[in-house]
């Protein structure tokens, strides 16, 4: 049984995390919130989106020890 | 229009205080080819930061993303925002960038990948194609000042004159004290744009009546821009077509890899993450939201890329701000500008010339070859100033080729050079194919795809077929240590 080291699966939970959110940073507008009556939900979403990089990218360089 | 003696004034203020931080660089520079391409890798969080966001953030900003904004809507904020996405990709390159750079000296990202895989030959054929992409985006950046001074001055700034001008500025501040003269300029423009832009942006929400009048009015006369496709530019495929190439930016475009050898440690590498995530993202809604209001105070323009020198010649934005983000457009320009000829010159010195010659030989050629860059740029912007789109565009989907190498650099160690000049020479070759010969748009999702499919095949197929070089480095195994010993995933 393959033992993967602890920094290993944390990486790739990162990476599925961010993988995820680009995504969905396409999928969500295209194909959910597209097509509806004005508003500012698309412009929303994505301000959110962008948020939510800024999150995931200081969340993981944080853990960086100096 | 804007009185041209007035722009011409506070250009010329701008040039002085610049060229004083360039003199105050200076002193601090040893003479050594480190120093000059990397400012002795001594650089703060801060100045880092703000240099990489304002070499990132160009003129594309505030002239390209802008009037495909007023082109198509809120398109251009998920397109330029898939692209800040991918600044993710320095959680995993930058740590291994910076300690690859101290371990072995390296200078520029293209001298690194050769190393990688012991052979001159990758490095210089990536700093060819670096130089062949990256000069169309050089382009970009002039033709940017021209459209802005011509435009807002009816014609009187002439677009020879605005050329020659950023052209002038960016030769200057680069050849003074190189890296360090061009990162201190950079934070400093870095504040001109962000701080103009801001002022610029709530004049103009303010002429339209406030942030709930601008949403009332934006939702009545263009809610079809707030839509997907928007009126028609957004579409799927265009919007995957651009979005792609310019995920991988961070890695891709050597002027800004560059950057991550810069820091003067961990906490400044981690500073200048995050002062690059809070620039780009409040510039890039900046952008966005400028696009839109020019939609309601400058409508029915032809040409979208006029969209910002329009909107300043509205009547709605007070002259002296005008002025100001005028500045802080010819500092996005500049500061793009001269870190791309400066990262192309150091290329040249030592992927070309060899990091064997000495370091005044080292200096003199990359002066040289900034020299040249920045000339042929102005010259290309003269004549071609209408395809500014297109080409800021081509260069993204073109550069995509380093990327397989780059990466395969810390985590394939099957890579082989002969996989890499593959990937590259292949990848570029079906790029300017596709481009120029068949005349595939950058906004056909089958430039970018293509691009990328050739060159991450051939260059697993040509390494599988082929075997490492006995001097190749081991990255993987060589950094291991440092980087746990940093936590870095």
């Amino acid at each position: 049984m393959e033992h993967r080291h602890p920094s290993q699966r944390g990486l790739r939970a990162w990476m599925a995390l961010t993988a995820l959110l680009v995504f969905l940073g396409g999928y969500i507008p295209y194909r959910v919130l597209a097509g509806g009556a004005p508003s500012l939900a698309i412009f929303g979403f994505w301000v959110a989106f962008g948020v939510a990089v800024i999150g995931l990218i200081v969340l993981a360089v944080l853990r960086w020890k100096d | 229009m804007i009185s041209s003696t007035l722009i011409w004034a506070a250009i010329a203020v701008f040039a002085v205080v610049g060229v004083l931080i360039a003199l105050a660089a200076r002193r601090e520079n040893t003479g050594t080819a480190a120093d000059y391409y990397l400012g002795g890798s001594r650089l703060g969080g801060l100045v880092a930061g703000l240099s990489y966001g304002a070499t990132t953030y160009s003129a594309f900003m505030l002239v390209v993303l802008t009037g495909l904004t007023y082109r198509g809507g809120v398109g251009a904020l998920g397109f330029e925002l898939i692209y800040f996405a991918g600044l993710s990709l320095l959680v995993i390159f930058a740590p291994r960038f910076w300690l690859a750079g101290r371990k072995w000296g390296f200078i520029s990202p293209a001298e690194m990948i050769g190393a990688r895989y012991g052979s001159a030959a990758v490095a210089r054929l990536m700093a060819v194609v670096s130089l062949v992409f990256l000069l169309p985006y050089c382009t970009t950046q002039m033709a940017g000042i021209g459209l802005l001074l011509s435009g807002v001055t009816g014609g009187k700034i002439s677009l020879t004159a605005a050329v020659a001008t950023g052209a002038g500025l960016a030769l200057l501040w680069t050849l003074l004290a190189g890296l360090r003269s061009v990162a201190w300029t950079d934070a400093a423009q870095a504040g001109v744009m962000l701080l103009s832009a801001l002022f610029a942006v709530g004049f103009a929400i303010a002429a339209i009546g406030g942030p709930g009048a601008f949403v009332d009015a934006t939702l009545a006369s263009h809610g079809q821009w707030l839509d997907l496709p928007g009126p028609g530019l957004w579409s799927l495929p265009t919007f995957i077509a651009l979005a792609l190439p310019w995920f991988f930016f961070a890695v891709s475009n050597p002027q800004v890899s560059q950057r991550l050898f810069v820091a003067r440690d961990f906490a400044a590498m981690r500073r200048m993450i995050v002062w690059v995530l809070l620039f780009g993202f409040v510039f890039t809604l900046i952008a966005v939201i400028w696009g839109f209001a020019a939609l309601q105070l400058a409508p029915g323009l032809e040409n979208t890329a006029l969209a910002t020198p329009a909107l300043l010649t509205s009547g709605a934005i007070p002259v002296v701000v005008a002025v100001l983000l005028i500045i802080g457009v010819l500092s996005a320009a500049i500061s793009t500008l001269d870190s791309i000829a400066l990262t192309v010159g150091s290329m040249v010195a030592r992927d070309m010339i060899g990091a064997g010659a000495s370091d005044t030989r080292q200096v003199f050629a990359g002066r040289l070859v900034v020299v040249v860059v920045i000339v042929f740029a102005a010259g290309f912007a003269i004549d071609s100033a209408r395809v500014v789109d297109q080409l800021a565009a081509l260069s993204a989907a073109g550069l995509l080729v380093t990327v397989p190498p780059i990466v395969g650099a810390f985590f394939w160690r099957r890579g082989t050079a002969a996989g890499a000049l593959a990937c590259l020479g292949g990848g570029a070759a079906v790029a300017v194919w596709l481009a120029m010969v068949q005349g595939v748009s950058v906004f056909n999702p089958w430039l970018a795809a293509s691009v990328a499919g050739v060159s991450i095949g051939l260059f697993v197929a040509v390494s599988l077929l082929t075997q490492p070089r006995p001097k190749s480095l081991d990255f993987s195994e060589a950094l291991r240590e440092d980087l746990a010993l940093h936590n870095v995933w």
